[in-house]
């Protein structure tokens, strides 16, 4: 791998920098994991299932990944968005070869584990997206990069350069923005929910194949793949690292794409724009890469329209049913553009819904919930002084108590104060011994809520005679844990949800 | 008359003092493995013995450690050897004697206190790894070596090895543990050697910046600090989630 001794690195990178990090700060995701490759010659860089955090800011965020947009010009008018262009606010464009150098420098001295592009809409969609796709291969090809990238895609973007940059990419995100149509229309008319929903399909579908065809069995596409190394040698050689000619072919495709004229050195008969593309797609798919091993992701903004509850876990509910999405992120709306159609947040975003959503969220990934169970229509609004599982659980006293020596998993996870990792450890534990309350506690289950819910060998904790009312002054009672920049504390993990403060080794920003 | 056996801080020297603890016939009970530091406190009725570290001695433990028992005990033993508590020693000693007595199983002995021990220590150890598998920063020099300067309090450097190579298998990087003095070094598409306390000079080898070291620090802290939110500054929480030991050599906080 050579490093550029030249660097396109000017003064002005510094501005560049600050304005489109600072812009990428509404992307929620900052999760480097869900991918595991080993290095190899030739190459730089690994991937780590679990993510590794680099730094973490002052406000106690991990950093993990080089979070920027490529541009914050955009040619849309979404009505939440601070990079509207109706906007009036400082604007900047990274050139690809400032992203790629940016990655690279970052990443050889340990400052990040990849990167995470995202943007506005710079002139159109395709043109954007062919940058991005420009700053990946660069990354890739010119330095032979072997670590994480995610991209975020834009809403009517070409399927043939969706599956370019599919190719190169860890993970993809499609921004659902808003959790229904018509709130898309009436916030961000230039978007359909079909033009986000197609390219979310087109990634699920082309995911699916390439698991397909290296034989991995469906019930572990949505576990964290273990991926080769991107194999150089498996690909076309390049002609030198100047940048410019390795890239001339994709330069060709675009200007003829702009042009509409044949690009020099093809006597094809089709439209040579789509020759072009469809011929490097065809090595991209011969290459041995894995189609975004990472899966995909979406994120969506709560509050700004009238949305319940009830129909944003619903949604959630069908995204990870019908397009195997990986993560599903919340981000409570704040109003940054003062639009007459926007409610105003005074007491700033509502960090508590957004908690609870994430709470609903875990339930639904990790402890084999419906959405139904979860949230109904005629209380269309999580609780927000109980935590969803709790507020099933007084919503399904009849269920209750369960017995932690025989109760099979799926029950177990019912009850309030036993995660994943404590009820996994009562199905090991009670293999070889009766279990004890003190064994309980032992096994980091949280007694002070799953005390009025469970027997142990036939017998509660304390001998109590327990009234609903009584239950639900005692769980109101118990100070919840809840994520600092709600209660104003310090808090003592990073973000703690339910029981198991980190699932899968995710870090949650 | 209780033996002491006075080893070396080091994976080797535990192990030679176990082989001679087993060698001495003079009874478990009545051995103690103690990592040997300048001016330790001696107790009376004891005899104390030094063991010169004996790598063929050393090699018999940890082989026999791997066929009679298995890789993972001896893997779990090879690690807590690394840590910086120095009651380590006779821990190890007092689990080898209980994995030949019960084997693998050993690892799940959580009751014994040695065991518990090991697993406490190793734990510790696991987590300054993660730590600075995202903490530790290297800089470029002049001659393109990249060099990280890290101060842990376990011995890990070794344990770092293999992640940094397989991320960097191109490029010269070298880790330097300054609270030991010792020095890993890959060079590219070669094995990574270690280097111990007189053998190099820290100074001769940092040399200056390459070209665009400053700028890409600078850049860096341009980032760190424009991607915090500002409202929700909390150090408190940073500083448990970023212990301040980490920060010496952390490009971000200088
Ligand atoms: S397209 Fe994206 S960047 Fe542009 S205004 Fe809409 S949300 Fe903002």
């Amino acid at each position: 791998m050579k490093t550029t001794a030249v660097s396109t690195l000017s003064m002005d990178i510094f501005k560049k920098l600050e304005i489109l990090s600072n812009a990428a700060n509404y992307d929620v995701a900052c999760t480097s994991s869900g991918v595991q490759r080993n290095g190899q010659n030739g190459s730089m860089g690994n991937a780590v299932a679990g993510g590794i955090c680099h730094s973490f800011g002052a406000d106690g965020r991990c950093i993990s990944l080089l979070k920027i947009l490529y541009t914050n010009e955009c040619v849309y008018d979404c009505k939440y968005c601070v990079n509207r262009i109706s906007n009036d606010i400082p604007r900047a464009t990274f050139t690809p070869e400032e992203i790629a150098e940016l990655t690279i420098s970052f990443y050889r001295r340990n400052y990040i584990e990849g990167l995470f592009l995202s943007s506005g809409i710079n002139k159109n969609p395709n043109h954007t997206m062919e940058q991005i796709y420009e700053a990946l291969y660069i990354i890739r090809h010119r330095y032979h990069f072997n670590g994480y990238i995610h991209i975020k895609s834009i809403p009517n973007t070409d399927p043939v350069l969706i599956e370019k940059i599919g190719w190169l990419a860890d993970r993809m995100s499609a921004n659902l923005e808003l959790p229904t149509a018509d709130g898309l229309k009436k916030l961000a008319p230039q978007k359909s929910r079909k033009s986000i929903l197609t390219p979310m399909k087109q990634v699920q579908l082309t995911r699916k194949k390439d698991l397909n065809f290296h034989g991995v069995p469906e019930s572990q596409h949505m576990i964290p793949q273990n991926v080769p190394a991107l194999d150089i040698a498996a690909r076309q050689p390049l002609p030198d690292n100047t940048g410019e000619n390795c890239l001339a072919s994709v330069r060709g495709s675009h200007n003829a794409l702009a042009a509409n004229k044949q690009p020099p050195g093809t006597r094809m008969e089709t439209t040579p724009s789509d020759t072009a593309a469809l011929a490097e797609l065809k090595m991209l798919r011969s290459s041995n890469s894995r189609f975004v091993p990472a899966g995909q992701s979406t994120q969506m903004i709560i509050g700004a329209t009238e949305e319940t509850d009830y129909e944003i876990v619903h949604v959630a509910e069908s995204l990870y049913q019908n397009f195997d999405l990986k993560r599903v992120f919340y981000s409570a709306f704040i109003n940054t553009t003062g639009d007459p159609l926007l409610p105003l947040t005074p007491d700033g975003p509502h960090m508590l819904r957004e908690h609870r959503l994430y709470q609903a969220d875990f339930l639904l990934r990790f402890y084999q919930f419906k959405a139904n169970e979860i949230i109904t229509a005629d209380h269309p609004n999580l609780n927000v002084r109980l935590d969803p599982k709790c507020n099933w659980a007084m919503n399904h006293l009849e269920q209750f108590p369960i017995e932690v020596q025989s109760a099979n998993y799926h029950t177990l996870l019912r009850i309030p104060g036993v995660g994943v990792k404590s009820a996994k450890r009562i199905l090991a534990a009670r293999r070889t011994a009766k279990l004890q309350f003190s064994d309980l506690k032992k096994m980091g289950i949280v007694l002070k809520r799953a005390m009025y819910f469970i027997t142990c060998n036939g017998s509660t904790m304390l001998p109590l005679k327990m009234s609903p009312g009584f239950i639900l002054t005692n769980l109101l009672g118990l100070r919840e844990k809840l994520p600092d920049f709600i209660s104003g504390e310090p808090v003592y993990q990073q973000l703690s949800l339910l029981d198991d403060p980190k699932i899968g080794g995710e870090f949650i920003v | 008359m209780t033996n002491v056996f006075l080893c070396e801080d080091s994976a080797d020297g535990i192990f030679t003092a176990i082989y001679n603890a087993y060698e001495s016939k003079n009874g478990h009970a009545n051995n103690h493995i103690q990592v040997h530091i300048p001016g330790y406190n001696r107790q009376l009725f004891c005899e104390y013995i030094e063991v010169p570290t004996d790598y063929e001695k050393a090699v018999k433990v940890a082989r026999s450690l791997r066929q009679k028992i298995n890789g993972e005990v001896y893997d779990w033993l090879f690690s807590a050897a690394a840590s910086y508590d120095l009651e380590k020693a006779d821990s190890i000693y007092r689990a080898v004697i209980l994995a030949f007595h019960m084997g693998a199983g050993v690892l799940n002995h959580l009751t014994n206190p040695a065991v518990s021990h090991i697993c406490k220590l190793n734990l510790h150890i696991d987590n300054e790894i993660q730590h600075y598998k995202g903490f530790l920063r290297f800089v470029e020099l002049k001659n393109n070596l990249l060099l990280a300067k890290i101060r842990p309090k376990n011995n890990i450097l070794f344990l770092l090895a293999d992640h940094f190579s397989d991320r960097y298998p191109d490029e010269n990087f070298a880790i330097a543990d300054v609270r030991r003095n010792s020095l890993l070094f890959h060079a590219k598409g070669k094995p990574v050697t270690f280097t111990g306390k007189t053998d190099f000079d820290l100074n001769r080898i940092e040399g200056e910046y390459s070209e665009n070291e400053q700028l890409l620090q600078d850049l860096f802290k341009t980032y760190v600090s424009s991607i915090t939110v500002k409202e929700r500054s909390n150090p408190h929480l940073q500083r448990q989630l970023l212990p301040l030991r980490f920060r010496e050599y952390m490009t971000e906080f200088e």
